[in-house]
């Protein structure tokens, strides 16, 4: 990704070296502002960071697992209704589907 | 037998409404806009030489407009700049909210968080314009803004009413009451109602109001039917991924009719359910951009 791109919470691919070798960043470090400011100082032009910026893949996880947690909860006083026991569980699968998807698209 | 019910609740609020002193007002910027935006012939300039006589106002609108929300990759640094991008609608959206939210300046407190509570009120509204957008509506903005406003009279109580709010969670919380019955136990009226008084005295147009007042009802017979619809399904999910909620709330019953909103949509029911579930992360970004 070009530096000009990148923005605070986004996660590094790779190690960073210097021309020397040795690592200055390890990946998985989390950017932040100073970071994205000392690269465009030293004159980088690209980097390997991951797509999803992992403050918001947290987020989403964070979420979908809770509300996955709390689903059965959530309807107890309609145990019996058959149309709500069908929304309930059509967006069970969504959940699950999409936590699998997260976790996909983020696994280097 | 149905007309006395209304009158007495009427009464209630209007003898709830007798104990608060000074109601908030809000800011005359709001009516004015309202005013000029009705004329056709109107400039952008003119809006935005209205909306800069207020500094603070100005100062939130480029605030939320360069928030990560609207994603813009150019810092946007004057109004009539923000207007010329976003339009007319979305900045008085902007606008209405930020002014309702600064007219409610309430402490965070073991039974008000005010933090959770705007943030179920913005991933409903978001959710809302989401399904709003998917269907096609005109309208989607107005969607936005009810979604956001669709629960005021919580704030209402929470404010002026701060006794009967630890009753009320007192049965909510140790009792597990439904929110609903247990401000009908304790003030008489649930806030749905007090949220729409509050919005007839504001001027609100008639559909943002009736909203409100509605939407804890069935949607049969109510002349915004799809409007309603698409809030009560923003308040629906974003209680069901957790947005602004206890972990333990419960989900109302969603009637057929309003779910079979959905079906109307050509898309699949995964793709509707991914597009309001990103929405309404990105509703925490907006919600930010108001608070700091």
């Amino acid at each position: 990704m070009r530096i000009v791109d990148l923005r605070e919470g986004m996660v590094l691919k790779k190690d960073l070296n210097s021309p020397f070798g040795d690592v200055l960043l390890k990946k998985g470090t989390v950017l932040n502002n100073t970071h994205i400011q000392f690269f465009k100082n030293w004159g980088l032009k690209e980097l390997d960071v991951t797509f999803l910026p992992r403050n918001r893949k947290d987020s989403m996880e964070r979420q979908i697992v809770m509300a996955l947690k709390t689903l059965d909860q959530k309807f107890i006083n309609y145990k019996t209704d058959p149309s709500m026991a069908q929304i309930k569980e059509e967006l069970r699968q969504f959940m699950l589907n999409y936590l699998e998807e997260i976790n996909k698209e983020t696994k280097y | 037998m149905n007309d006395n019910l209304k009158l007495n609740s009427g009464d209630k609020v209007e003898s709830l409404f007798g104990c608060i002193n000074e109601l908030p007002s809000l800011s005359p910027i709001i009516l004015k806009i309202e005013n000029v935006m009705n004329n056709q012939y109107v400039s952008v300039e003119d809006i935005s030489n209205l909306i800069s006589t207020d500094q603070a106002l100005v100062a939130k609108i480029l605030r939320v407009v360069n928030s990560g929300f609207y994603g813009f990759k150019h810092k946007i640094s004057t109004v009539t700049h923000a207007i010329t991008i976003m339009g007319l609608n979305a900045i008085k959206n902007i606008v209405l909210a930020s002014e309702v939210f600064d007219a409610f300046p309430i402490k965070n407190s073991v039974v008000f968080d005010r933090y959770l509570f705007w943030e179920h009120c913005l991933s409903s509204a978001c959710a809302a314009r989401a399904v709003a957008k998917m269907l096609k509506m005109n309208n989607a903005e107005v969607v936005f803004i009810a979604g956001i406003l669709h629960d005021i009279g919580k704030l209402l109580i929470a404010k002026y009413l701060p006794n009967q709010l630890n009753e009320i969670s007192f049965l909510v919380i140790a009792k597990g009451m439904d929110i609903i019955d247990a401000e009908l136990e304790v003030c008489g009226v649930d806030h749905s109602k007090i949220g729409e008084k509050m919005a007839r005295k504001w001027f609100f147009p008639p559909v943002l109001s009736d909203i409100i007042a509605l939407h804890h009802e069935s949607i049969e017979n109510f002349r915004f039917k799809k409007e309603l619809a698409c809030v009560k399904l923003g308040d629906f999910f974003s209680k069901l991924f957790c947005f602004g909620h206890r972990e333990e709330d419960k989900i109302r019953f969603m009637e057929p009719e309003v779910w079979g909103i959905l079906d109307t949509i050509p898309d699949t029911r995964n793709n509707i359910y991914r597009k309001i579930f990103t929405e309404m992360l990105n509703s925490s970004e907006f919600l930010n951009s108001l608070i700091y």
